[in-house]
């Protein structure tokens, strides 16, 4: 815990400042009056404008590796999403199926699943959903439970990997856990959740899908080759993707964070892509791939961080964190379930990134705690593991629950297709619970 | 030079009942891709251009860029079906019913700068006077002619 820099301001603690900025701030975030990012940038400067942090306290408290690895990716993806290969992966996996409706539904679930787990899940859902519309127009069949299967696909995918939803994005960064690390232990459970997901929509919609022989044909004769718009980009991508990857798998190995490798496969994407450009046209085609950064998103994260960097220098998280586990009287399973359940449901309903923002210092505060108790170093890391689970399965919860649910439903909408919040609720907060559960017994299994 | 210098006075019209897949047909026969829609006063009642017959029987996931390239798909089945709904009804229902005009003494400077506001694949500027009275017609061809001298 650090000690406040100052005494009072206008002669209230900054404990109380600073809370106050933090409180008002996540309402208005929630109230969604604004745009985020606005918020978040004048909560900060309020942060620093009445004193709890100096500048410079605020620029330390900025997570870097995070804003790194998120810009890089954004740069990768952005590039990536123009040579076509998403969509051709989407009509492959539908062909694979051979245009049984069923079948497409639980391939193009695994295919958002996977990117997923390796990509953004809006660019992921963005690029897919399209495709599915089209799929479900041509077979004549009802496209929302395919959409709603990639929405789950999509944030179930994400909590595989260190690099597939933010949430984990943050964990990864503020902690020494590795890429490896998050595949290890989050992919199986990742996995085993999104096929016992697949079970219930069966029933619900699987068992009354049908697709003419006509229909299925149309589907057939989908030349999925000619959805690749540029075979040179499509192997530049590949390739730097392959690289970024084995970089993310050999990080710990060759001492290198995450963003770095981020950064540098975006940067040398970029220097292949402008490689046979003037310097002028490079110019310019550089300055259309940044503009493919959602600078929305980078500086909601800057602003966050500022933000609980203040509150956690005036001891709130500390008290909190202490709270927490007089609460659950220091014992470890009961902390650990508590932290997946309250974020699950509180993910399911707010926005998840200012939730775990706030967590990670929380958690950060209690580990000392268990180990001193006895707890091994490995066993007290599954309080990340839990936080992981909770905060990026929640979003499955509900419409609101996470931005690749808010996308896909705008897509629908736009084509006909409505997407409302308690239809929604109705059959996507008790599957969220059932991927709750399964990470309980996971979790209960394997680490407690 | 004015507007009324380079129309075309005796335009090819609709009147107003005429059905989407008629208009098709006329705009196919006269290689036209705008028609302007007239009642039998010659009161201009909107504009019927095919880009936007074609955008209004796209599924809106191609036509709206969520899904920009179909180059996948040999023929889409909906499309076909979209568009055989869509040629019974009347003109009316897709036309542009505020189409930007010009009046007859207006420049052709101000008719090319009138052109470059409607949507990139309109390229007919009807001329009016009075109470909206369609007297002729201005194409993108015209002000090019006028322009290059």
């Amino acid at each position: 815990m650090h000690e406040a820099s100052i005494q009072t301001i206008f002669g209230f603690s900054p404990l109380w400042v600073a809370t106050s900025i933090l409180i008002l701030t996540y309402a208005v975030i929630i109230a969604e009056r604004f745009n985020r990012a606005i918020v978040a940038l004048l909560g900060a400067a309020a942060v620093i404008g009445t004193g709890v942090l100096t500048q410079n306290q605020a620029i330390q408290g900025i997570d870097f590796n995070t804003i790194g690895l998120l810009t890089g990716m954004m740069i990768l993806v952005g590039i990536t999403k123009e040579c076509g290969i998403f969509q051709f992966l989407a009509i492959k996996a539908a062909k694979a199926a051979k245009g049984s409706p069923w079948g497409i539904l639980v391939m193009l679930s695994m295919v958002t699943a996977v990117l997923s787990a390796f990509l953004d899940n809006v660019t992921t859902v963005l690029l897919v959903a399209p495709v599915t519309l089209l799929i479900a127009d041509e077979l004549k069949i009802n496209p929302y439970p395919l959409l709603f299967a990639e929405i789950n696909a999509s944030n179930t995918g994400g909590t595989a990997t260190l690099i597939g939803d933010p949430p984990n994005i943050m964990i990864g960064s503020a902690t020494s856990l590795t890429f490896n690390d998050f595949v290890i232990h989050l992919a199986p459970v990742a996995i085993v959740a999104f096929s016992a997901t697949l079970i219930p929509l069966w029933f619900m919609y699987g068992k009354t899908m049908f697709a003419s022989p006509e229909a299925r044909a149309r589907i057939m004769a989908f030349k999925e080759y000619e959805a690749i718009r540029d075979v040179g980009l499509l192997k530049h991508c590949l390739l730097v993707f392959s690289l970024v990857i084995l970089g993310f798998i050999l990080a710990h190995s060759i001492g290198m964070e995450p963003a770095t490798i981020a950064l540098g496969g975006a940067a040398l994407l970029l220097l292949l892509v402008t490689f046979s450009l003037d310097n002028e046209q490079a110019g310019h085609k550089v300055h259309a791939l940044f503009g493919q950064v959602e600078w929305i998103t980078i500086f909601f994260f800057c602003g966050l961080f500022i933000i609980v960097t203040g509150v956690e220098h005036t001891g709130l998280l500390q008290s909190i964190a202490d709270w927490t586990l007089s609460l659950t009287a220091g014992n470890f399973m009961v902390t650990t379930l508590a932290i997946l359940w309250v974020s699950a449901i509180l993910s399911a309903i707010v926005d998840n990134i200012p939730f775990v923002a706030t967590m990670i210092p929380m958690i950060k505060s209690m580990l000392p705690v268990f180990q001193q108790a006895g707890t091994p170093l490995e066993q007290a890391e599954t309080l990340w593991w839990a936080l992981s689970l909770g905060a990026c399965l929640g979003g499955n919860g509900t419409l609101v629950g996470a931005s690749a649910n808010l996308i896909v439903a705008g897509i629908a909408e736009r084509n006909g297709v409505p997407f409302r919040f308690l239809p929604f609720l109705k059959v996507a907060f008790p599957l969220m619970i059932l991927q709750i559960l399964i990470s309980t017994v996971y979790i209960w299994m394997r680490y407690l | 030079m004015k507007a009324q210098d380079i129309m075309i006075r005796q335009a090819h019209t609709i009147p107003p009942p005429c059905t989407i897949g008629e208009a098709l047909r006329k705009m196919a026969d006269l290689r036209l891709q705008d028609l302007p829609v007239v009642d039998e006063k010659k009161m201009l009642l909107g504009i019927l251009n095919f880009w936007q017959i074609l955008e209004r029987a796209m599924p809106p996931y191609i036509s709206q860029g969520d899904l920009p390239d179909v180059r996948f798909a040999p023929d889409l089945s909906q499309f076909h079906e979209r568009l055989g709904e869509l040629k019974p009804n009347p003109v009316t229902q897709v036309m542009n019913p505020h189409p930007p005009c010009a009046r007859p003494d207006d420049s052709v400077l101000a008719c090319a700068a009138l052109i470059m506001k409607t949507p990139k694949t309109v390229y007919l500027l009807p001329v009016v006077e009075g109470d909206h009275q369609l007297v002729g017609i201005i194409s993108a061809w015209d002000i090019i002619k006028e322009i290059a001298g």
